[in-house]
C-alpha cells in the first residue's frame, strides 16, 4: 500500500474511533436525521396532497413518498457531511490536536479522503440503502439507480469541500461562522430537496440552478420518479466539476487559512 | 553588536539543524473595550491589537545537540516554534530546516507540546497507531511497545486517554512526538506542572536521545541540566545565543539563572518578601 492511502486509512479509522466513542449518541444524531425528517414531510405531503387533490410541479399524490424519501436523504446527507469536517476541526482546536495534525506529513486532500471514509461511509451506506429500498418499490431500472448513487457519491463530495470551508472559517474567524450557517441555510432551501422548483417564485429560479444540490437532488428525484431523466449529462457534468473545484480549492484555503491567520479562540 | 551576534554556530563543528533568517511575526491579541465609554453597562466590543510576537529572529541551531530556549511567558518560544515546525507561516524571513522549507522535512520533526496533542477520546495505543501511520512508521507494534517501555506505559496502553493523569499525557504526547523516531525534537515545556520525581525522570530520559532537542522552559535548572546550547529571547528578539559555557563566560556568571536576570528584567518582589 502506499503511504498516501496508509494516511488515508489512518484518518479513516481515527475518525471511526473517535465517532463509536460513544455509539449510540452518534447513531442516533447523525443517522436517524433523514428518516426523522422523511415522517415530517410525509405527514404535511399526505395532508395537503389527500385533500386537494393537486399536484405539485413533479410531486403528486402518488409518487411524494419516493419524493420525500429522497430529498430527506439528500439533505440528511449533505448536512452531515457539511458539518462533520467543521465539528471535528472545532474539537480537535480544543483538544489542541489540529496542531499535531498541521504539523504531521498528512495533505489535507489525505485528510479529507479519511474523514470521507471514516465519517461519511456510514452515512453513505444508510443512503445507499434507502435508496435501494425506494428503488425497490419504485421499480426503477438498475441504469437509474445505479446512476443515483453516482449523483449521490458526487453530492457528499462537494458537501465535504463546503465543510472544509466551514471548518476554516470556524478555526480562524470563528466570530463569523454564523456566515457560512446562514450560507448553509440558504442552499439547503434553494436546493429544493423537499419541494419542486415550482414552487419557488420565479426570480430565485436563476439562484437556484446555480447550485450543483439542485442539479444532484432534481436529477436523483427524476430518476427514481420517471425512471430517466433529460438532464442526467449535464447534471452529472457540472456535478462533477464542481465536486473536484470543491475538494481542491476549499483545501487551499484551509491550509493557507491556518497558516497565515492562525487557529483563533483557544 | 548584539551579544549574541558574536556566537557564530558556522565556525563549530556540528552542522546546522535549524536555520532561521529573519523571522518576524505579528499576531492580533483580542482585547474588550466597552461599548460605550464612560457607562458602566454589560455591553462590549472585541478589537485587535497587534502585537510583535517575533521580531526579525536570526538563529543558526546546531545538529545534535540540546538547545535551551528560554525566556518570559510571552516571549515568543512557543510562536517560534510552531514557525520553526511550519505550523504558521512568518511574517518575513525564512525558516531552514536541515537544509529544507519545514514542509518537507515534516516526517524529520517531533513536536511535543507538554501534555496536549494528543486525543483523549482514544486509548494511548490508538493515538500513537494514528500518528504513526501519518508518519509512515515501521514495525509500528514493535515500536510503541518500545516507546511504552522506555516511558513507563505499557500497563496504560490500552486505557483512554481521557483517564490519564496530567504526567501520564506529558509522557504519553513525549511518545507521540517520538514516534517516528524524528531527527529533531521540539519540546515546548514538558515539565511543565508534573512531579519532581517524574520532571526528574523525564530529564534522564530527554538526555538520553539521539538527536537534536529544541526545549523551551521556564526552570532554569532544567536548562542547566538538560542544555549543550543556551538561547534567551525576550520581546520577540534574540538576547544571548552560544554554548551554555560561552554564554556563562559571555556575562561572567557562573550558572544560567544569573545570564537570565542580567539580560531580562528581574521579576517583581513579592510585597511580603
Amino acid at each position: 500500500m502506499s503511504r498516501t492511502t496508509d494516511r488515508i486509512l489512518a484518518v479513516a479509522l481515527k475518525e471511526w474511533r473517535l465517532n463509536t466513542r460513544f455509539f449510540w449518541e452518534y447513531l442516533a444524531s447523525n443517522l436517524f436525521s433523514p428518516v426523522k425528517t422523511a415522517i415530517l414531510m410525509y405527514f404535511l405531503y399526505a395532508g395537503f396532497l389527500g385533500q386537494s387533490g393537486l399536484a405539485l410541479g413533479m410531486v403528486t399524490a402518488e409518487n411524494f413518498h419516493t419524493f420525500v424519501l429522497i430529498g430527506t436523504t439528500c439533505h440528511g446527507v449533505i448536512l452531515a457531511s457539511v458539518y462533520i469536517f467543521r465539528t471535528r476541526m472545532v474539537m480537535e482546536k480544543w483538544w489542541e490536536t489540529v496542531t499535531a495534525t498541521l504539523i504531521s506529513p498528512v495533505s489535507t486532500i489525505e485528510m479529507i479522503f479519511g474523514f470521507i471514509l471514516g465519517s461519511g461511509t456510514l452515512h453513505f451506506v444508510v443512503g445507499v440503502v434507502l435508496f435501494a429500498g425506494v428503488a425497490y418499490f419504485s421499480a426503477i431500472p438498475f441504469s437509474a439507480f445505479a446512476l443515483s448513487i453516482l449523483t449521490f457519491a458526487l453530492l457528499a463530495l462537494f458537501a465535504f469541500g463546503l465543510s472544509l470551508i466551514g471548518a476554516t472559517l470556524a478555526l480562524c474567524w470563528e466570530g463569523k461562522s454564523f456566515l457560512f450557517d446562514y450560507s448553509i441555510q440558504l442552499v439547503s432551501f434553494l436546493s429544493c430537496f423537499y419541494y419542486p422548483i415550482e414552487t419557488l417564485p420565479k426570480f430565485l429560479h436563476g439562484f437556484v440552478h446555480l447550485l450543483p444540490t439542485f442539479h444532484a437532488a432534481r436529477l436523483i428525484q427524476e430518476l427514481y420518479v420517471y425512471g430517466s431523466s433529460t438532464h442526467t449529462v449535464s447534471a452529472l457534468t457540472y456535478l462533477s466539476i464542481v465536486s473536484v473545484l470543491m475538494l481542491v480549492l476549499p483545501s487551499l484555503f484551509f491550509e493557507r487559512s491556518l497558516k497565515r491567520y492562525g487557529i483563533v479562540g483557544y | 553588536m548584539q551579544p549574541a551576534l558574536l556566537f557564530n554556530p558556522m565556525k563549530s563543528a556540528s552542522p546546522i539543524a535549524i536555520e532561521v533568517s529573519g523571522v518576524s511575526f505579528d499576531y492580533e491579541t483580542p482585547i474588550k473595550v466597552p461599548l460605550f465609554k464612560g457607562l458602566r453597562l454589560p455591553f462590549h466590543k472585541v478589537v485587535a491589537q497587534k502585537h510583535n510576537a517575533l521580531q526579525g529572529i536570526d538563529l543558526s541551531l546546531r545538529s545534535g545537540r540540546i538547545t535551551a530556549l528560554l525566556g518570559r511567558n510571552g516571549s515568543g518560544k512557543t510562536t517560534l516554534i510552531k514557525v520553526i515546525t511550519g505550523a504558521r507561516l512568518p511574517k518575513t524571513g525564512n525558516v531552514k530546516i536541515f537544509g529544507l522549507n519545514p514542509n518537507e522535512v515534516r516526517n524529520r520533526i517531533g513536536l511535543c507540546l507538554g501534555g496536549s496533542l494528543i486525543y483523549h477520546r482514544l486509548t494511548a495505543r490508538e493515538n500513537l497507531e494514528y500518528f504513526g501511520k501519518l508518519y509512515g512508521v515501521q514495525k509500528l507494534d514493535a515500536r510503541i511497545d518500545e516507546l511504552g517501555e522506555m516511558l513507563s506505559l505499557t500497563k496504560h496502553l490500552d486505557q483512554l486517554v481521557e483517564s490519564f493523569s496530567f504526567g501520564m499525557k506529558v509522557k504519553l504526547a513525549l511518545a507521540r512526538a517520538m514516534i517516528h523516531s524524528p531527527e529533531l525534537l521540539i519540546l515546548d515545556e514538558p515539565t511543565l506542572g508534573i512531579d519532581i520525581h517524574l520532571a526528574m525522570q523525564l530529564r534522564s530520559f530527554i538526555r538520553t536521545l539521539p538527536c537534536t532537542i529544541l526545549l523551551t522552559t521556564h526552570y532554569m535548572e532544567e536548562a542547566d541540566a538538560l542544555a549543550d546550547d543556551v538561547c534567551i529571547i525576550d520581546k520577540g528578539r534574540v538576547r544571548t545565543y552560544g554554548s551554555k559555557i560561552e554564554v556563562l563566560n559571555r556575562y561572567q556568571v557562573q550558572t544560567i539563572p544569573q545570564v537570565f536576570t542580567k539580560l531580562i528584567d528581574a521579576p517583581p518582589v513579592e510585597a511580603n518578601a
